[in-house]
Parts: structure tokens; C-alpha cells; sequence
């Protein structure tokens, strides 16, 4: 039992972590998110090799998610969160925070390289409609944040 | 035959297998899927852009989960 649970720890932390940081723009913040994800799993879950892996990538969505609405886009991000530093961080932080969780989650899930049959089964959709999740969340992206 | 959808098109940018032989055929031949496909490519990068973080996320698991027991939350 513990020696499954290490195994799934060390196998699915850092994408747990990668979907924190996309969703949160802030790697203190993921890690935090990350690490309260892997707790409550092991205390509410047993392993299953069929959908813990996805479970737990929900599960990552949904704090970080939850995180991100309930302090407003208000997290300390620090300089050179993004690319374009710690203002278009924010912005896209924020930008995530206003889109539907499933437009926000298919683009953190496949920026954490989740296959598409991997971001269909955390979406809980089926694996044709992942691309027109896609196609929406980037579009609202591009317009939220005006590029 | 219909044209292809924004999302297939999407998919395909993804994973070019994605596409059935068929709609492969008529891509191919459609200018105005192929137009599509050209915006669905161009918006899929520019957005690829903005959502690139600096520090993508480099964890030592093992590390992290020593702490955690060291911790005694796990």
C-alpha cells in the first residue's frame, strides 16, 4: 500500500505540480497546491491504477482553480513569473480565473503534456471534444488577454 | 463531404494520425479547410505563447515527499 502510493507520488508529482503552476502563474503557490493535492489523496483515496493518476490531475485542477477565484487573481507573483514578466502574468492568471474551468483545465492539462485520451478522461469528456475545448480556451484566452 | 471542424482541425495540429484518411483527402483538396486549418495553427501558437510560464515546473519528487513524511503530514 505505501510502497503503491510512493510510486504514484514519484510518478505523477510533477505533472500534479505543472498543472498547479499553469492554473496559478506562481511556483510557490503550485507547490503548496501541489502538495495539499497529494495529502488529501492519500488520506481519501485508495490506489487504483485505472484512474488515480486522473483523479488526482482533477483534483490538481480544481484546488488550483479554486485558489485562483477565491483570492481574485490576487496571489504575489514575483518577477519574471511569465514570459512577459510578473503584468502579463497576472493577466493570464486572471484570464484563467474567468473562463470556464474546462477551458482553463484543457489548457493547463495539455500544457502539462496530457495526451489528448489523458485530458479526456480528467474533463470527463470524450476524447473527439478535447480539440474543440481547445480551440474555445485559446481563443477566449487570446481575447481576454488582448493579444 | 462537410468540412472539417475547428476541433478536429485542432486535434490535428496536435496529432496528425488524428485525421481519418478521408478528411485527410479532402483538407487537401478544401481551400477553405485549409484556410481554417492556417487560423486554428496561428491562433493555437499565439496562444502558446501567452501561456508559456518562465519556470515550468521542475520538481525532485522524492525530495518532496521525504519533506512531506519528515513533516508527518503523509
Amino acid at each position: 500500500m505505501e510502497d503503491d502510493f510512493e510510486s504514484l507520488f514519484l510518478a505523477e508529482y510533477p505533472r500534479v505540480l505543472s498543472i498547479a503552476q499553469r492554473i496559478l502563474r506562481n511556483h510557490g503557490e503550485a507547490e503548496r497546491v501541489a502538495g495539499e493535492v497529494m495529502v488529501a489523496f492519500r488520506r481519501e483515496h485508495s490506489i487504483n491504477p485505472n484512474d488515480s493518476a486522473v483523479r488526482l490531475h482533477r483534483a490538481a485542477v480544481e484546488t488550483a482553480l479554486r485558489r485562483s477565484r477565491s483570492r481574485g487573481g490576487q496571489g504575489k507573483l514575483r518577477k519574471g513569473s511569465g514570459p512577459g514578466g510578473v503584468e502579463e502574468s497576472q493577466a493570464v492568471r486572471e484570464a484563467l480565473a474567468r473562463m470556464p474551468a474546462a477551458g482553463a483545465a484543457v489548457l493547463a492539462l495539455r500544457a502539462s503534456r496530457l495526451t489528448y485520451a489523458e485530458t479526456a478522461a480528467v474533463l470527463g469528456v470524450e476524447v473527439q471534444q478535447v480539440g474543440s475545448l481547445l480551440r474555445r480556451a485559446e481563443l477566449r484566452l487570446l481575447k481576454e488577454v488582448n493579444a | 463531404m462537410r468540412h472539417l471542424s475547428e476541433g478536429s482541425l485542432r486535434w490535428m495540429l496536435d496529432d496528425p494520425l488524428s485525421l481519418a484518411d478521408e478528411d485527410r483527402a479532402h483538407l487537401r483538396k478544401c481551400r477553405r479547410c485549409r484556410e481554417a486549418a492556417a487560423r486554428v495553427i496561428g491562433d493555437a501558437r499565439r496562444a502558446a505563447a501567452v501561456f508559456e510560464t518562465d519556470h515550468p515546473a521542475l520538481a525532485d519528487p522524492a525530495a518532496v515527499l521525504r519533506a512531506l513524511r519528515e513533516r508527518g503530514v503523509i
